[in-house]
């Protein structure tokens, strides 16, 4: 597929587009789908990937008695398919005031990361929602890679701006998807109100979770020394602190006991969570990243 | 406090920029940062103690602002001006002299009185007052130099006796100025002991005159000469007196030779007695003043000739010159006439080698014989095999000149003299010739193998007349000049008698040498160069130098007696105090405070 200029090229590579095509998601459950789609959902019925034999029954359709072992044995047998399901992506973008920290902006990076899942999704004949939180606008949806650029599109539109409070708008979006599947949030994760509601919110709504905890190294390693006034990006409060070495190792602690418990959260839950640096190089890097989290195969 | 560069204070304006830029830093920068409770919950640990860390915060400020003003300050060298006991300085000075060993009436010694006052003196000095001592004989000394220490400086009087000579005081006091310390005030006590006397020239500002001893009435030898007369026949001396005393006196003189004198002295004056003798050999002369006085020390004096050596001295002689030299032999007491020899060539030369001097005349053995000193008088050398002398003949050989700075011809006027019948000849190599003549040297002495020989190559007889009447002047001057090298003679001696035993003398002479003869020397404890003084000895004759010379040992000042409570009046005065390394060593202090704090603070995070 050709992208179209000036869309595609400000999240993805054309060539690295190109590659993406030969990805696949991955859907560990089975997923109940409104159309047929490239994906294998485990249930029988029409189909064109041959599942097993069975008996006939009164009843069966006699399109599918497999005529050859009847000439054989005397005896009939039905040929079971299964339903190729289409699986429902939901992108969970963070636009929150955080994300524009670092260098590039993790929002920069969301985007791309985004892009990168919606595009496989698309060209799977899956069908992708967006929704950013957290922003009141609805979850928007595409389907069929005729909605790549539009997908694009909206993405790009995308600006942070507010404060990260997860919950509700992810329970109202969620509240209307009438089919579970998978659920992709892409953010830092920093909600002041916590995001341990919101991931089991998600899994008890039976949709399979992916955390992508965005990251910059500056949040790692901050550089500040002496006084510094601290302005949160999305309260705006401001404090006053004396940055000195020890004060520095207690927030690197701080941080990284933050990323531990959304870990342990993550395996708690049964959730796939996924480290990434907004330093790291975007495309196979990232690719491995997802193949690691077991969102790609 | 007031400052000597109050300029600097200026700088203190530098304190504003301190504060400024601290204001500044403590606003702190502003840092945006995600998620702002990630720093909280880290900083609720860190910042448990908020308060101190304000106070740490302001403590560094002042700390700042402190070292600011501590180095502007040093710079501006503070000063506050108080009230101190002025520091001073005072010499004492102790007449040490022969004098002090006169007997008082309250104390056994005139020393003992000045070492009391002494100890008074250093009893009364204030702490910190420094002083030294000093002493005037035998020559301006430093025995104690600045010292606080009191019992110092009363051992220092302890080690201290009195000398057998004069003392100099103007050489002490100029010694106590130099080692006077800069910048204080400076006053020199001196001891003396003796009183009514006027010292002129060193009464000044700041000189105090502390007089100890009550007797006055003395009177003592001021000079004391003896040597022998002329060719040693007998002795001469010469004697001072003076009467230091207010009154005329009358004294008795008795000498060793058992003559008794009286002389009467007026006040103040000196007095000599001239005396002879005709004894040779030998001599101990003495003399003694009858009379009892305040210092016992100056009252004899006595003076040692040594024994008359003899010299043994042989004439080979023809006749010619037998009368002359006879007679000129005579004149010297020490010298003992050996017979004119007849010898035989052959065994000459064993018989003469006991005589300290042989003289030949108008013949010579072939080889220079044993012994040690030789004169030929127109006789064939005995060097003539190698050296063949010629006789000139009648012809005149007129003198064309002579060595006059030689002792042999001291006193000689030897122009327009001829002689007649001169051996010419080389000199032998060594000899030095003396006159010179047309027809060579007529006149050359050397030695050869450590004998002595003088040579006259011609008679007496056949020169002119200015010769002839000179030779035993000449004569004289080779025997004069022989006695001086070949004839070491023991130094005639005298000392002033103390008072002590006779058997104490020879241990006593050294040290009483000090007060007679002169000195060179620089005191131990000053830089070379810084003290030197010298006493003037007398002439070659003088053997012994007069001791209590009036112009040397009468240091004694005018006896103006001045209260001895100014000498150790303490007064208050007004002195600037530098604070400047006050405030360097708090500086550091300061700084070693901050870095001591900052360790503690870093091992506590």
């Amino acid at each position: 597929m050709k992208p179209k200029e000036g869309i595609a090229e400000e999240f993805l590579e054309p060539s690295f587009l190109q590659k993406l095509e030969y990805l696949d998601i991955v859907a560990k459950k089975i997923f109940l789908g409104e159309m047929e789609a490239g994906k294998s959902g485990g249930k029988r019925g029409p189909g064109t990937q041959f599942h097993d034999y069975r008996n006939y029954s009164y009843g069966d359709d006699l399109r599918y008695l497999d005529w050859n072992i009847y000439g054989r044995l005397d005896e009939l047998f039905i040929k079971e398919f299964e339903v190729e399901e289409r699986i429902h992506l939901n992108l969970i973008l963070d636009t929150s005031a955080s994300m524009s920290f670092g260098s590039p902006p993790k929002i920069e990076v969301g985007k791309k990361l985004a892009a990168a899942l919606g595009f496989i999704g698309l060209s799977n004949f899956d069908r992708v929602n967006l929704l950013a939180i957290p922003s009141r606008d609805e979850m928007v949806s595409f389907q069929g890679k005729k909605q790549v650029f539009p997908f694009f599109e909206r993405l790009s539109s995308l600006r942070c701006a507010q404060e990260a409070h997860f919950f509700p708008s992810i329970r109202d979006a969620v509240t209307h998807l009438r089919s579970k599947g998978l659920v992709a949030i892409l953010s830092d994760f920093y909600d002041p109100s916590g995001y341990q509601k919101v991931l089991r919110f998600l899994i008890y709504r039976r949709f399979q979770v992916f955390c992508l905890h965005l990251w910059d190294p500056l949040e790692v390693d901050p550089p500040f020394r002496g006084m510094a006034k601290l302005r949160d990006l999305e309260t705006g409060r401001t404090r006053l602190l004396r940055i000195t070495p020890s004060a520095r190792l207690r927030y690197i602690e701080s941080f990284q006991r933050f990323c531990r418990h959304l870990k342990g959260l993550c395996r708690e839950e049964g959730i796939g969570y996924i480290s990434i640096p907004t330093g790291v190089p975007f495309d196979f890097t990232l690719i491995s990243l997802l193949r690691r989290g077991g969102l790609l195969r | 406090m007031s400052f000597h560069h109050p300029g600097f204070l200026w700088l203190l304006l530098l304190g504003l920029a301190i504060l400024i830029l601290h204001l500044v830093r403590k606003g702190g920068r502003l840092q945006w940062v995600p998620f702002l409770p990630l720093w909280e919950r880290a900083l609720l640990e860190e910042g448990a103690r908020p308060g101190w860390r304000r106070v740490q915060n302001l403590l560094s400020l002042l700390f700042q602002l402190t070292l600011l003003s501590l180095i502007v300050l040093s710079l501006a060298h503070p000063f506050i001006i108080e009230l101190v006991e002025e520091r001073r300085h005072f010499s004492l000075i102790l007449e040490n002299s022969a004098r002090m060993r006169a007997a008082e009436k309250n104390a056994k010694t005139r020393w003992n009185l000045a070492r009391k006052k002494a100890f008074e003196l250093l009893e009364k000095k204030g702490g910190s007052e420094e002083a030294t001592l000093l002493i005037t004989s035998p020559r301006p000394s430093v025995v104690i130099p600045s010292s606080r220490d009191v019992w110092k400086l009363k051992r220092g009087v302890e080690s201290v006796d009195p000398s057998y000579g004069g003392g100099d005081l103007r050489g002490t006091l100029s010694l106590a100025r130099q080692m006077k310390p800069l910048g204080e005030e400076s006053r020199v006590v001196v001891v003396a002991g003796s009183k009514e006397r006027d010292f002129k020239g060193e009464r000044g500002e700041g000189i105090h005159f502390l007089n100890v001893g009550e007797r006055e009435d003395n009177i003592g030898f001021t000079r004391f000469f003896l040597t022998r007369s002329g060719f040693g026949a007998g002795y001469e001396v010469l004697m001072s007196l003076k009467n230091f005393g207010r009154e005329a006196r009358r004294v008795s003189l008795v000498l060793s030779t058992g003559e008794k004198r009286e002389i009467t002295l007026p006040p103040l004056k000196e007095a000599e007695v001239v005396t002879e003798g005709k004894e040779g050999g030998f001599l101990l002369f003495s003399c003694r003043i009858l009379e009892e006085d305040g210092l016992a020390l100056d009252n004899e004096v006595w003076g040692v000739l040594a024994p008359i050596q003899r010299v043994s001295v042989a004439l080979v002689t023809q006749g010619t010159l037998l009368p002359c030299f006879t007679s000129l032999l005579n004149t010297f007491s020490e010298v003992f006439k050996g017979k004119p020899a007849i010898h035989s060539p052959e065994s000459f030369s064993q018989s003469v080698e006991h005589y300290d001097l042989v003289l030949f005349d108008g013949w010579a053995p072939p080889e220079l014989p044993r012994g040690r000193a030789f004169f030929f008088f127109q006789a064939p050398p005995p060097w003539e095999k190698d050296f063949p002398a010629q006789r000139t003949g009648m012809e005149e050989s007129i003198v064309t000149d002579w060595l006059r700075s030689s002792p042999f011809l001291k006193s000689l006027e030897l122009s327009d003299l001829f002689v007649q019948g001169v051996l010419q000849g080389e000199i032998p190599f060594g000899s030095t010739p003396l006159v010179f003549s047309t027809s060579g040297p007529l006149l050359f002495h050397g030695s050869e193998r450590g004998r002595f020989y003088l040579f006259f190559p011609f008679r007496l007889t056949q020169t002119n007349l200015p010769l002839l009447p000179a030779f035993p002047l000449l004569f004289r001057n080779a025997l004069e000049e022989f006695f001086r090298i070949w004839v070491p003679k023991e130094p005639v001696r005298s000392w002033p008698q103390s008072g002590n035993s006779w058997e104490k003398w020879d241990k006593k002479v050294p040290e009483r040498f000090q007060g007679c003869f002169s000195t060179s020397e620089e005191h131990p404890s000053l830089a070379p160069g810084l003290y030197q003084r010298t006493l003037e000895a007398g002439g070659k004759e003088i053997l012994c130098h007069n001791f209590l010379n009036a112009s040397e040992s009468d240091i004694l000042p005018g006896q103006e007696r001045k209260g001895e409570g100014d000498v150790f009046s303490r007064r208050k005065v007004l002195k600037p105090r530098s604070l400047r390394s006050l405030f360097l060593l708090a500086g550091i202090c300061l700084i070693l405070l901050e870095g001591g704090l900052y360790g503690w603070t870093r091992r506590m995070r």
